[in-house]
């Protein structure tokens, strides 16, 4: 038995103070040095959803705005959640607006892209804002999926927290744990702890001769090995407490080997994943890339067997319209999958979805010639976190009167120039950020929050 | 990711297009200025008309817009900036609270926000306001656009190779796997699911410093990464070396032919055929019985003895060796073999998994024909030749002279063995450990280790933090073997191993010293850290004589490590990633598939290793009447007479309309978006590919393109992009770039040569057309004729090859400040006549490669 697992703290804590302030830890109050866990709050809980390459924009278009709408063929699915979801039109970033490089990269960030599509350095993306906040009383801070594609998710730093796009792995990490009981896992995660303390010291040595400007590559390391150590903090503080006791039969659901080509199926494993991860308070925010921008989005399922990204480049074919008409009903009828069984999920005065904001959309409008305004974008759940649903929300309407999808000219206009200039996204981001209980007067460019939808 | 996007400016504005302005004009020499080498070309071109010299000067300027570090803005800005912008943008009337008149004219480097705003407004038209009568010309907002543009381009470059007093570039994810490999001798399986993650690109390039970031998940990976290669290092149990072979098809007792074949002398004789698609060997488990267990985790020579039949003039039976659990590929390759002579096939595989857990092997062969279940190779009764006779309900697999009617890969047998280790990782490995249970052993072994990983001596006390590791595990009661491997993995998870550093700590310094350069020479010809020769070198200050630092170059090419140099730089230069980034649409491209799309990258590759090995020229690269095709290629590109393999090349006639890289299907390819061939990103490639120019950013707020209704007549996508020439706003820019792109019109999104251009619409499909004129008036007919207006300026070409080799070999992108070491290397290679090799010498010989 190994009652020393402790030591390497002390140790840490004369190399924390070394650090200085260049490192921003948002989660150090959570720290868990005497294995007390904070105290169990009210679960306040978002999910963001991202489809790749906009939509067929002429058919997804909803008309009318108010509660008086008809939801589109392609949202049809939607019509049993009318009262708990809220459509919305009008929406873009401005920074990102005529560059569809990268859009997927700043959905919840909301940051400037270089036109060339090159690298660049990305800000803080909405959801881990949020963790910050609600992730303190969760095991996992946050959760970043990928049914394909990449993360969603970026640090305070800019830098990309990657998804994981296996189930298995999921599962394990959440519901099962490092393999080798308590006592072994303990001490890994200390053996863990003298290992990150080591090679922090000895950056720490090199850092402390260099002048501030010229240790950013330095920084970068020292942040990400002081990342590790919460996070092994954390785990090492929840090692106690028990693991939540699923039904029979879900450890085999999560663990099977699964089909990528049936798409549904596919699809519904990570949703109904997500709905676990969220019910047992394992984390209360996830985000999850649903297919990526540049290749798969085939689904067999329907007899769909090119990309997304092939199908937005329609060059007005109605045969690939068509069809991408039907891959948006389906990622639609997905969505409401999702509703469903976080409604079905009861808790104590209500459902799950009540205490769950949902955001579901795309960077993209008009896929074709990279049209970025007009987002299509769903804001779903959280009826207790403040959120008015049932109505279609249009930045549109108030200017230009009515919709004419049938000139498809001047409706693909609408989603490449924005028509309310103040309609950022980023105001919805900050909206849903107060949900969270996340104090800021502003995320990224926003200039309001959208209170017409705030009960 | 694709760089430029099609746009079309709204026609809201009268200009005039007006190329041959004056304040372009002074742009150009002023950007000229040292460049002397232009000056030569120059005068090639005086000898034609006076317009078409003027044209031409202002091409090159185009082409030659070389890095200048401006602490003023260019004239022709700041005319145009008076003339249009001050009055309203200025102290009085701070029109928007926007002033101009008080930036910082260090364009690029202060103040950037302001002026990319001041570009992007200019370039969508929305300034000046429409109302203000005086308005500019196209050209002369092109002009102040390409200019703010390639000002900011330079600050970006500034900034991201900013040289700190130690400079921190982290190894890529391929770089750390043959790092591990040299240093302790394990194979690490970065690329399965649950390895390292895929590093990050600009502009196709993996090895840039400041683009290499690290999150907390990239250190958690490397925590375990480092676990388990100690793990196999220095495993709990010695693991021992084991050989294991079996008969692909084996009879037991019980089967109703065991004791037929038992007579007759066949049961040795039985074999495996796979015929029909979608059959699987699945059988490859030599490791039987309890003396015979899978020994653990380790690197393990396979070998296979098959044949493989191929019909006259079909396709050849292709052998696909998967680890069906991990999704990895172990090995492919087509097999031609007679049935009496078969053939033994050997490669390599690296395996994590545990004693007594084998690899689960599949084999396939992907050259297959159609589903049958009754043929005379798969039936019940056991496959010995196809020469059986054939019961009246199966399907014929030969024809009646004995042939195969198709690819039919049989296999006899299997051997697996392994772990393999040899005598010098082992050595290293022990070298590494304590050899006796005292901190004093553990000090030493840590210290061998430590110097090879960090590549470079290591400093005082700087061991002790990782011996301390050692003392804490102790004293916590673990075992001496894992407290050692604790230290170990902090060693491997330290900054001095995860990142290649170059500088002091204590003092500035621009010179490498030996380790350093022995380091960068090693990662750019073997991605890998030096050897001990590199290191001995280093060690005694030899490195930097010339002529040691020479033979070390010779040396190191000739070593068949320095295919990687090959393999990495030409996919980073030509952003061979990309191809297939944009899967191909099956229903227009049904040939198209992952053999091919291997094919495609692997031709560009071995292109370059050619060229390399050879002793050619830069002009290959333009153009060639020579290839290197595997028989997948030469079979898509309709070139007979490639049956082995492997690459090879092949002389090229004028009617398979192939030469130079621009012509590989791969680089058609990665250009397009799986349903469209698209010219202006094939365009705005070439011309930052070829000649060193990024065209500038189209403007934000250009009108969607609509599409062509199905029921109009059929248009190119050429015909489509007219507006690029007729509307002057469009073709301020588009001119420079279009015609690059629309001379390979010929070639379709995947790279297959075609006349017509296969379009929706009503109609015949319309004819192509790859003609065209550049912005200096040489006009061409095809992609041929661009290829030589392309070699008349093989001094542009020669500068951005040279430029991009840097970049890739010092990490970092090039400024203004290396303008000098980057035209020593130029210089140098225009009298070697642009030989490959050559200027790679002289660049490995530079000046530049021995500074920070």
């Amino acid at each position: 038995m190994n009652i020393q697992y402790k030591k390497w703290r002390l140790s840490r804590r004369s190399v924390l103070r070394g650090i200085g302030a260049s490192i921003a830890i948002p989660l150090l109050d959570c720290m868990a040095d005497d294995k007390s866990l904070p105290a169990k709050t009210d679960p306040k809980r978002s999910v963001f959803l991202y489809i790749p390459n906009g939509v067929n924009t002429l058919t997804w278009q909803i008309e009318k705005t108010g509660a008086d709408y008809q939801f589109t063929a392609p949202l049809a699915s939607l019509e049993r959640h009318r009262q708990d979801v809220t459509p919305i039109s009008g929406l873009y970033h401005p920074m990102v607006l005529g560059k569809h490089h990268n859009c997927d990269k700043v959905w919840l960030t909301g940051a400037n892209v270089p036109a060339s599509g090159g690298s660049f350095r990305n800000t803080v993306s909405v959801d881990q804002l949020m963790a910050e906040v609600q992730g303190v009383s969760t095991r996992f801070p946050s959760l970043e999926l990928a049914i394909e594609g990449h993360s969603l998710a970026w640090s305070r730093d800019g830098i990309q927290l990657p998804a994981e796009r296996n189930v298995k792995t999921v599962f394990e990490r959440m519901f099962v744990g490092e393999k080798g009981g308590k006592d072994v896992v303990r001490r890994r995660l200390n053996r863990r702890g003298s290992i990150l303390d080591a090679v922090m010291d000895d950056a720490r040595r090199v850092n402390q001769k260099l002048g501030s400007g010229d240790r950013n590559k330095l920084d970068e390391y020292l942040t990400a090995v002081r990342q590790v150590e919460i996070r092994t903090d954390r785990a090492d503080a929840w090692l106690d407490v028990p693991r939540p006791d699923l039904p029979a039969g879900t450890a085999n659901r999560f663990s099977a080997k699964l089909d990528m080509s049936r798409v549904q199926e596919y699809h519904r494993t990570f949703f109904d994943l997500m709905v676990l991860a969220l019910r047992t308070d394992m984390t209360r925010v996830i985000s999850c890339m649903i297919c990526s921008e540049s290749n798969g989005g085939a689904i067999p399922d329907i007899g769909i067997s090119q990309t997304r990204h092939g199908l937005s480049h329609h060059n007005g074919d109605p045969e690939q319209l068509r069809r991408l008409t039907q891959t948006d009903t389906f990622l639609v009828e997905q969505l409401s999958y999702f509703l469903d069984q976080l409604k079905a999920h009861k808790e104590e005065d209500g459902t799950l979805l009540d205490t769950t904001q949902v955001l579901w959309g795309s960077g993209m409008s008009y896929g074709h010639s990279h049209g970025n305004a007009n987002l299509p974008t769903i804001l779903a759940g959280g009826g207790k976190l403040g959120w008015k649903h049932g109505q279609h929300l249009d930045f549109n309407l108030p200017i230009i009167g009515q919709y004419n999808v049938a000139d498809a000219g001047a409706h693909y206009k609408i989603c490449g120039r924005p028509v309310d200039s103040n309609a950022h996204l980023s105001n919805l981001f900050l909206t849903m950020l107060h949900r969270m209980d996340v104090e800021t007067d502003q995320f990224q460019d926003s200039l309001r929050t959208l209170s017409e939808i705030v009960a | 990711m694709s760089r430029l996007v099609l746009f079309l400016l709204a026609p809201r504005r009268r200009s005039t297009n007006h190329w041959r302005g004056r304040g372009c004009r002074n742009r150009c020499s002023f950007q000229t200025s040292f460049y002397s080498a232009s000056e030569t070309k120059m005068n090639q071109f005086m000898h034609s008309s006076c317009t078409r010299a003027i044209a031409a000067f202002l091409l090159l300027c185009w082409l030659l817009a070389l890095p200048v570090h401006a602490d003023s803005v260019a004239p022709h800005v700041q005319t145009f900036l008076d003339a249009h912008c001050i009055r309203c943008h200025g102290k009085d009337l701070k029109e928007g609270d926007f002033r101009i008149d008080n930036l910082s004219p260090k364009v690029g480097f202060e103040d950037t926000p302001q002026w990319a705003e001041i570009m992007e407004r200019i370039n969508s038209g929305e300034m000046p306001p429409e109302d203000e009568p005086k308005q500019p010309t196209a050209d002369e907002r092109a002009g102040i656009v390409e200019w703010i543009a390639a000002r900011i381009k330079e600050g970006e470059s500034a900034r991201m190779a900013r040289r700190e007093r130690v400079s921190y570039r982290r190894l890529t994810r391929e770089e750390y796997v043959y790092t591990v490999r040299d240093l302790i001798g394990v194979e690490y399986d970065a690329t399965d699911p649950g390895g390292l993650f895929e590093d990050p690109q600009w502009h196709g390039f993996e090895r840039i410093g400041s683009v290499l970031t690290l999150s907390p998940s990239h250190i958690e990976k490397y925590i375990k990464a480092a676990e388990v290669i100690l793990d196999e290092a220095y495993p709990q149990e010695p693991i021992g070396y084991r050989e294991a072979s079996k008969r692909a098809m084996e009879v037991r007792e019980d089967h109703h032919h065991y004791e037929r074949l038992k007579a007759e002398g066949l049961l040795d004789k039985v074999r495996a055929p796979l015929t029909t698609a979608g059959e699987i060997y699945r059988y490859s488990n030599p490791w039987r019985g309890p003396e015979m267990k899978f020994p653990g985790p380790g690197l393990y020579e396979i070998s296979y003895t098959v044949c493989g039949l191929k019909p006259e003039d079909g396709m050849a039976p292709r052998m696909k060796v998967v680890e069906a659990d991990l999704d990895r590929v172990l090995f492919e390759r087509d097999i031609i073999a007679p049935e009496d002579k078969p053939i033994t096939v050997i490669f390599q595989a690296h395996f994590s998994n545990p004693p007594g857990r084998p690899p689960t092997i599949y084999v396939t062969n992907e050259n297959k024909v159609p589903r049958h279940p009754r043929t005379n190779a798969e039936s019940r009764i056991p496959f010995i030749t196809t020469q059986h006779q054939r019961a009246p309900w199966q399907m014929k697999i030969t024809n009646q002279d004995g042939s195969p009617r198709y690819p039919i890969l049989v296999i006899d047998s299997l051997t697996m063995r392994g772990p393999i280790v040899t005598e010098e990782e082992q050595t290293r490995r022990n070298e590494y450990f304590a050899k006796e249970e005292s901190l004093d052993a553990v000090r030493e072994g840590f210290s061998r280790l430590a110097q090879r990983a960090f590549r470079r001596p290591l400093c005082d006390g700087e061991l002790e933090t990782y011996i301390n590791i050692v003392k804490g595990e102790l004293d916590a009661g673990e075992t001496f073997r894992d407290a050692v491997k604790t230290g170990m993995v902090a060693i491997l998870c330290s900054k001095s191993f995860l990142f290649i550093a170059e500088g002091s700590e204590e003092t500035e310094r621009n010179e490498l010293n030996d380790w350093e350069l022995a380091t960068r020479l090693s990662y750019l010809l073997w991605s890998t850290m030096p050897d001990d020769e590199l290191f001995s070198l280093a060690e005694n200050g030899k490195l930097r004589d010339r002529k040691v630092l020479q033979d070390q170059f010779n040396r190191m090419l000739a070593d068949p490590r320095s295919e990687r140099f090959t393999r990495s730089f030409s996919s980073q230069w030509l952003n061979l990633r990309k191809v297939g980034m944009f899967p191909p649409d099956k229903n227009l491209y049904p040939n198209y598939d992952d053999h091919l799309e291997q094919s495609m990258v692997g031709e560009s590759q071995a292109f370059f290793g050619e060229v390399l090995r050879n002793g050619l020229t830069l002009r290959e690269f333009i153009d060639s009447d020579w290839t290197m095709l595997n028989p997948r290629l030469a079979r898509f590109y309709g070139i007979p007479g490639v049956v082995e393999d492997h690459f090879q090349r092949v002389a090229l006639q004028p009617e398979d309309h192939r030469g130079g890289l621009l012509t590989h299907a791969s680089v058609l390819s990665l250009t397009s978006d799986g349903t469209r061939h698209r010219p202006v990103h094939r365009g705005a490639w070439l011309s930052e590919v070829f000649l060193g120019k990024e065209p500038p950013p189209p403007p934000a707020n250009v009108d969607p393109i609509e599409p062509t209704p199905t029921d109009a007549p059929k248009a190119t996508l050429r015909m489509k992009l007219e507006a690029h020439k007729t509307n002057p706003n469009c073709a301020s820019c588009h001119r420079k770039i279009d015609p690059l792109g629309l001379a390979f019109d010929h070639y379709d999104a995947i790279g297959q040569w075609r006349t017509h251009e296969k379009v929706e619409g009503t109609g015949d499909n319309p004819p192509v057309d790859a003609s065209g004129e550049l912005p200096d008036g040489r006009a061409f007919f095809d992609a041929k004729e661009f290829q030589q207006l392309l070699m008349a300026d093989l001094d542009t070409f020669n500068r951005t090859f040279i430029e991009k080799l840097a970049i890739y070999g010092l990490r970092r992108t090039m400024t203004f400040d290396d303008r000098e070491g980057l035209q020593a290397i130029v210089t140098i290679s225009r009298e070697k006549d642009y030989r490959v090799r050559d200027l790679l010498e002289a660049f490995v010989l530079s000046d530049l490669f021995q500074q920070r």
